[in-house]
């Protein structure tokens, strides 16, 4: 009989573990503690913040103001999770080098882009103010609504859409100048060159256009 | 279809209407250029008025009136825009919106030679604001009616010069481009300034891709 115990021990010390191990994973796929709007406004006041310094920084030459941008947004943003919203239902399609290649492309032009902006147009000196936010998805989207105030120009209504990813960060997902969506729009251009020319098709567009930034 | 027209368009603007209007742009004055958007944009307020009216828009109505009144008086005939300092605010509308406001959906996005973007509804109502509710489309001689359309596009483009380089800069697909732009612009013009409906991504979070998604 004494001899089954150091069994019978181990057995429940297995269950034990077991059953620990059961508990963590049950606490680590728990999901991520639910955002409030408090934390949204904290997050989009922090990227508004940090952006509007950058642009008044009037010390930065032109490729350090474009460094620091980039590396804000690459902070901001999951490159990964806005790819693929762009590319929509055509992302199931795509191979596994086709994704990867594609996500490389667009970060590349995303980069050559906010440089463009930033080289085409001067800035310095604008402030915003935050409006209303609006809980678009349950605990997981939300909109910050803000107007863009710009020295001797016309204020821009700009939102700032707001995702919280399943680890609980939260990331910017769009951003909607005057209502104009720029994920929709890349979805709407991206999706018409996919439909006519397939993911291939438009990994070579994607080529062109970084090359010719 | 509309993509041939759309390289049709590219091709008559490439040809004609951007160098005329860089040519404008670069010999014109900006103060008479200003001049010239204004005038054209009075001469466009009965339009704008009627489809106020039509849309039960009182107060944009009263608007309108007011603006083309104090511009057409105090402004020179148009060339000045005290209006807007004088808190009136321009805005546009066409019977395409109103429309839109009765309940007509846009229809099968089309490419219009020579005018652009536009769909069967919008179509419609182009034709309804030149031909039947804009004074000038039926009472000034057809020259000045071609004068003003020829103007008023040379002065378009112009305006718009840094959008058009813009997008023929960061597109891929420049036509697909303005083909979202355009509804996304006309829905915002239809609204009048009403908040959007809330745009929740459906289409991007649906069960299937919310996991794809990360």
């Amino acid at each position: 009989m004494n001899s089954n115990k150091p069994l019978l021990t181990m057995l429940s010390r297995r269950g034990l573990i077991a059953a620990m191990l059961g508990l963590f994973m049950v606490v680590s796929v728990r999901p991520a503690a639910a955002a409030s709007d408090d934390d949204v406004l904290a997050f989009t006041k922090t990227l508004g913040d940090a952006v509007v310094e950058l642009l008044a920084d009037q010390t930065l030459t032109s490729q350090n103001r474009t460094d620091q941008l980039i590396t804000l947004l690459d902070g901001a943003i999951d490159l990964q999770i806005l790819g693929k919203a762009v590319l929509a239902r055509h992302w199931r399609t795509a191979t596994e080098i086709q994704r990867e290649e594609y996500l490389g492309l667009f970060r590349e032009l995303a980069v050559a882009q906010v440089s463009d902006i930033l080289n085409s147009y001067s800035f310095g000196g604008e402030t915003y103010e935050i409006g209303k936010i609006v809980n678009l998805r349950p605990d997981r989207l939300w909109s910050v609504h803000t107007t863009i105030i710009r020295p001797d120009s016309p204020e821009i209504a700009l939102q700032w859409v707001v995702l919280k990813k399943k680890t609980g960060d939260l990331v910017l997902f769009d951003v909607k100048a005057e209502e104009f969506s720029l994920v929709n729009t890349k979805r709407d251009e991206f999706g018409s060159v996919v439909s006519r020319h397939g993911i291939d098709g438009l990994i070579d567009e994607l080529r062109q256009q970084v090359a010719a930034l | 279809m509309n993509r041939g027209i759309y390289d049709f368009n590219r091709l008559a603007d490439l040809l004609i209407l951007e160098p005329v209007s860089r040519f404008y742009g670069e010999l014109v004055p900006n103060p008479v250029k200003t001049g010239v958007s204004n005038f054209l944009d009075n001469l466009r307020a009965p339009v704008i008025f009627i489809n106020d009216v039509l849309q039960g828009e009182g107060e944009r109505a009263g608007n309108t009136l007011g603006r083309f009144m104090i511009n057409t008086v105090l402004g020179a005939g148009g060339i000045f825009d005290p209006a807007t300092a004088l808190g009136r605010p321009k805005h546009n509308e066409d019977f395409g919106q109103t429309l839109a406001t009765y309940g007509v959906s846009e229809g099968p996005y089309l490419m219009l030679p020579f005018f652009g973007p536009s769909n069967p509804r919008d179509a419609l109502g182009r034709i309804v604001d030149g031909f039947a509710l804009d004074p000038v489309g039926y009472l000034a001689p057809s020259d000045v009616r071609l004068g003003r359309t020829a103007v008023d596009g040379v002065n378009t483009r112009h305006r718009l010069a840094p959008v058009f380089d813009d997008l023929n800069r960061n597109a891929i697909d420049p036509y697909a481009t303005i083909r979202s732009v355009y509804r996304q612009q006309r829905d915002r013009e239809i609204r009048n300034g009403r908040a959007a409906p809330d745009d929740n991504y459906d289409d991007i979070f649906d069960e299937e891709f919310e996991d794809e998604l990360e």
